[in-house]
């Protein structure tokens, strides 16, 4: 995977649920290998931008996706496109940490042994060894490999998922706040991690904390009622936003 | 002007902001008393001046931990930012202009003690004039947030500046001339001359910080200068 493999862009992008506008006509170019922060109020329409681009959209029966979400060109919202195999490649990671009912290693290897990407017991290895590498894991996991993942705490279960999603060769990371259930140390921990992963992969991170948002991303975009109001660099977001309506949403204020 | 969900968020600005008119304030009071005994040198006065000075000195740190303080407990952003940013620079400027009308009283205190008075009285009163109405617009700038009037005492240094060189040309010339003064109360007027001019330069550096605050940008510097075409002093 290479920088020059993760270009995603969204074209007048919106989505409904039923008859109600989510999200309106949205559309933005994402930095490669950077980490792009959506902000904005609850219902603003960001985690729902944030699941067209790994077609999550389509398990909500009532949702409607028009536009074009483009990966390297193609657009994905196509019926061509496989989503389970968009999936691997666009990983995603939730707010709460989700891991199998499986021990550590299987958490890993079940995405490889799905998409057939080890064809021995040494690839598959490997691939687990490697991803909790990158996850920032393996040193505190390589001796209990074979223990319930759900034993773990709570930060390392979400660097466990984070792993997870890298087993399968992703280029894309989605994080629907990965961190709101975490506590400052676990946090740190995982935005460390991310800081690590930009330099192998473009990241997407919705977040609630204006704080995070400012401190682990490159470009931020603030939504409002469905519309994209603001996408700039990060540092001119947070220190002179173009829109009023950015900046009382990033001072906490009130018209 | 639009407020902030947490209403003590609004309070601990507005406070930052009002301790700063304060210290503005302050200064204003000590250039201005210093002004008014040029003519007669009253000791007492002067050396109260000297006094409060440590009083500026106290509010300055208090301003500065009060920044510190929102941003440890705000984390402010933006417009908020700039905000809590530039008091402490603000201050940090005022307190200055604080220490040069205590060392303007200094200086005639020691003239008085040494049994002179202040030579040309009337241009070092009309050239600290100029200076204190300068500090009163720039506070008066800040606490409006009003950045045309900052403009204009920025814009408007240079006369300060100007004064000073015609000042110190008339001091230079009279101790050329030798007699009517000795070289040492010369040398305090030098000095004084300075330090009003110095007043106006800070005044100015409010002004920048003033711009900024509204426009997030620095000014952009393009004013002639006094200094330009001769050696800097």
């Amino acid at each position: 995977m290479t920088p020059s493999n993760s270009k995603l862009a969204a074209k007048d992008v919106s989505v409904y649920y039923n008859d109600k506008q989510a999200l309106k006509s949205v559309s933005l170019d994402l930095l490669e290998n950077a980490v792009t922060a959506f902000i904005g109020p609850s219902g603003c329409g960001k985690s729902t931008f944030l699941r067209c681009f790994n077609r999550m959209n389509d398990v909500i029966p009532s949702a409607r996706v028009e536009g074009e979400i483009l990966l390297n060109g193609v657009n994905i919202n196509t019926p061509e496109v496989d989503p389970v195999l968009l999936r691997a490649q666009v990983g995603m990671v939730f707010q709460k940490a989700n891991p199998f009912p499986k021990s550590i290693y299987d958490n890993i290897a079940y995405g490889p042994r799905i998409h057939g990407l080890a064809s021995h017991k040494d690839d598959l290895d490997q691939i687990v060894e490697d991803s909790l590498k990158k996850a920032g894991l393996w040193a505190e996991v390589s001796d209990r490999l074979m223990d319930q993942a759900t034993g773990l705490s709570g930060g390392q279960q979400q660097r466990l998922c984070i792993a997870r999603a890298i087993a399968v060769n992703p280029s894309i990371l989605l994080m629907d706040e990965p961190c709101s259930a975490l506590d400052p140390i676990a946090t740190a921990v995982i935005e460390e991690l991310i800081e690590n992963l930009k330099e192998r992969y473009t990241i997407i991170i919705v977040t609630h904390s204006m704080q995070q948002a400012a401190r682990v991303s490159q470009k931020t975009a603030y939504f409002h009622l469905g519309n994209l109001v603001e996408y700039g660099d990060t540092r001119q977001i947070f220190t002179n936003p173009a829109h009023e309506q950015t900046e009382a949403y990033i001072s906490g204020k009130i018209g | 002007m639009q407020q902030h969900i947490s209403t003590s968020f609004d309070e601990d600005l507005n406070e930052l902001d009002s301790m700063v008119t304060t210290i503005g304030g302050m200064a204003q009071s000590q250039l201005n008393t210093v002004l008014s005994v040029m003519d007669n040198l009253d000791e007492q006065v002067l050396s109260t001046i000297i006094k409060n000075d440590k009083q500026i000195d106290r509010f300055e740190q208090k301003i500065f931990d009060k920044a510190v303080e929102i941003i440890a407990l705000r984390s402010p952003h933006a417009s908020d930012l700039r905000k809590v940013m530039i008091a402490p620079r603000i201050a940090s400027s005022i307190e200055r202009i604080g220490d040069l009308a205590r060392n303007i009283a200094k200086r005639l205190l020691t003239l008085k003690t040494n049994k002179k008075s202040l030579p040309f009285v009337d241009e070092f009163t009309a050239m600290g004039q100029d200076a204190l109405s300068t500090l009163i617009t720039i506070n008066d700038a800040f606490g409006r947030s009003d950045v045309e009037k900052a403009l204009k005492v920025w814009e408007n240094d240079i006369a300060i500046d100007e004064a000073y060189h015609r000042l110190t040309e008339i001091i230079v010339k009279t101790l050329d001339q030798g007699g009517q003064h000795d070289a040492e109360t010369m040398r305090h007027c030098l000095f004084i001359a300075k330090n009003i001019e110095r007043i106006g330069d800070h005044a100015t550096s409010i002004a920048e910080q003033i711009y900024f605050r509204v426009h997030a940008t620095q000014i952009d510097d393009n004013r002639p200068k006094q200094g330009d075409a001769e050696a800097s002093d």
